[in-house]
């Protein structure tokens, strides 16, 4: 029973917090531009987002470390700190994104300027860090966060044809625009395989103390979590594929899309986009700043806790009051903010094959899992998830500059 | 006489002070020559010169300012996953220095610091 609780608000969590504006951005492009032909880069990204954080949530049980500590104790600061240099700039550039995207929605709503919505939007996610703790934020975003389940309703309600949704789950060659195409499965493996996610899930389960008993929890957490999380994204495929795609939209800002939900929900269409996307990018704009500071402390050997107060650790609240400063320049200074997740995401790709790779010895290592080291299976899904995180790297910048306009 | 592994037992594990606080990653071993010739394991260090050394001189220069904490190896108790040592390292070393900076020069001027 206990378990079974545990299980459902891991998976609460995972669905009310999983859109924020990359998964919203590369997901309305992708049908405006492609209707279904990517969904299959969603359900692939999201299976392979699912071993990682199995694997990561099994050490921690296991070894009682996060995957920052562990990785630091086996392979050395000379490595990590690339590592983790690398992640830190990566995560920056996200959680910029996200405080563009909440801005941006606000603009939606009220005609004023993202530029002057992005300090009050970024002074409302440090308060929040600064002081509530952790568990109340993450419930609540979690429960406000089901309203982006709106676009499942839309997209179900708008009859699609699901014999073409089907055919969407194989990748096959698109007609026409290639260089775009690839570029979007890109962004959106980008946006699926998160390395925050991984770092942020195994951090969460050395917090609450899981043992070799939550093993099972943590496999359905990770597997249906992110399977369930990952249907919105489809859904704003959908949509984006039955609403804009047939009127020839190109989505190159959020604007662009901001009457997506009208032909379901009328008037309350742009509400529901605008609360979606808020709430999405505060949620995720949460997670990466104290992820940002969790993988710092971890690395540098201080007390890190998602509820201890700011006085008892200083470091911690400076990482994390620093980033989102840094992050806030980008929307003051005008950068459009769907411009900048999309190279968030691509930028992205960059850092998984860092974050992934250390994972392939960690978790054949008996030192750190006893007996609960990788089977076959597992180790057949990490190392193909690290050969196409090195493959997306390579390919990342060549479909950056032809297929990003 | 124990055995250490000095790079597999000590080196980037995690140090727990007494007061069961972590205080930091042992960055870098420190080594005596006795007369006779023969290599004692005489401390580790703690501190940001100390582990960027490891990464690149020009990073260990860089950071010279900043603290440095030795702590003898006499401390060290339980060398497990993480390293158990005897001291209060809010009293007794400056392992926390930055820690207090940060705190008394920024963190306590904003309100709610301690919610």
């Amino acid at each position: 029973m206990k378990t079974l609780i545990k299980v459902s608000l891991g998976i609460l969590t995972s669905v009310g917090g999983y859109l924020e504006a990359g998964s919203i951005g590369t997901a309305l492009q992708a049908g405006a531009r492609f209707r279904f032909g990517l969904l299959w880069a969603i359900a692939f990204g999201t299976i392979c987002l699912a071993f990682v954080s199995e694997m990561s949530g099994r050490l921690a049980a296991i070894s009682k470390h996060t995957v920052v500590t562990a990785i630091r104790r086996r392979f050395g600061i000379r490595f990590q700190i690339w590592q983790l240099g690398l992640q830190s700039v990566v995560d920056v550039f996200v959680l910029a994104s996200e405080i563009g995207g909440a801005a941006y929605a606000l603009q939606l709503l009220t005609g004023i300027s993202f530029r002057l919505w992005a300090l009050p939007v970024a002074l409302l996610i440090w308060g929040l860090l600064w002081r509530a703790t952790f568990g109340a934020i993450e419930h609540s975003v979690a429960i406000l966060g089901l309203v982006t389940l709106c676009f499942v309703v839309a997209a179900y309600r708008l009859h699609p044809e699901w014999r073409l949704v089907e055919r969407g789950f194989l990748p096959h060659r698109p007609p026409s625009m290639i260089p775009q195409y690839i570029y979007l499965a890109v962004a959106i493996l980008g946006a699926t395989i998160s390395p925050y996610l991984v770092t942020f899930y195994s951090s969460g389960a050395v917090e609450e103390k899981w043992t070799r008993n939550d093993l099972g929890a943590n496999r359905l957490t990770a597997g249906f979590g992110f399977a369930f999380g990952s249907t919105i994204s489809m859904a704003v495929v959908v949509v984006a594929a039955l609403v804009l795609a047939p009127r020839g939209v190109v989505v190159d800002s959020f604007d662009k899309a901001a009457h997506v939900l009208d032909a379901v929900f009328g008037r309350w269409g742009l509400p529901l986009f605008v609360a979606s996307l808020a709430i999405g990018c505060v949620g995720a704009a949460l997670e990466l700043a104290l992820d940002l500071a969790y993988i710092s402390a971890q690395c540098l050997g201080w007390n890190w806790s998602e509820n201890q107060r700011p006085k008892d650790e200083a470091r911690f609240a400076m990482i994390y009051t620093i980033a989102i400063v840094i992050a806030v320049l980008p929307s003051l200074a005008g950068l459009d903010p769907l411009q900048l997740t999309m190279f968030s995401m691509v930028l992205t790709v960059f850092a998984l094959p860092f974050a992934v790779g250390p994972l392939v010895a960690l978790m054949n290592d008996r030192d750190y899992l006893k007996t609960h080291t990788n089977g076959w299976i597992s180790n057949i899904a990490v190392t193909t998830v690290l050969a196409i995180a090195f493959a997306l790297a390579l390919i990342a910048i060549p479909a950056q500059l032809m297929g990003g306009q | 006489m124990t055995s250490i592994d000095l790079v597999r037992d000590l080196l980037d594990k995690r140090l727990q002070d007494r007061r069961g606080r972590f205080v930091g990653c042992v960055d870098s071993v420190v080594l005596e020559m006795d007369d006779d010739g023969s290599m004692t394991v005489a401390a580790v260090e703690v501190g940001a010169p100390a582990m960027l050394k490891r990464v690149h001189r020009v990073l260990g220069r860089w950071a010279h300012r900043l603290p440095v904490t030795r702590i003898p190896l006499s401390t060290l108790r339980e060398i497990g996953s993480d390293i158990e040592v005897d001291i209060d390292a809010e009293h007794e070393t400056q392992l926390l220095r930055v820690e207090n900076w940060f705190r008394r020069h920024i963190v306590e001027h904003i309100p709610g610091n301690g919610r």
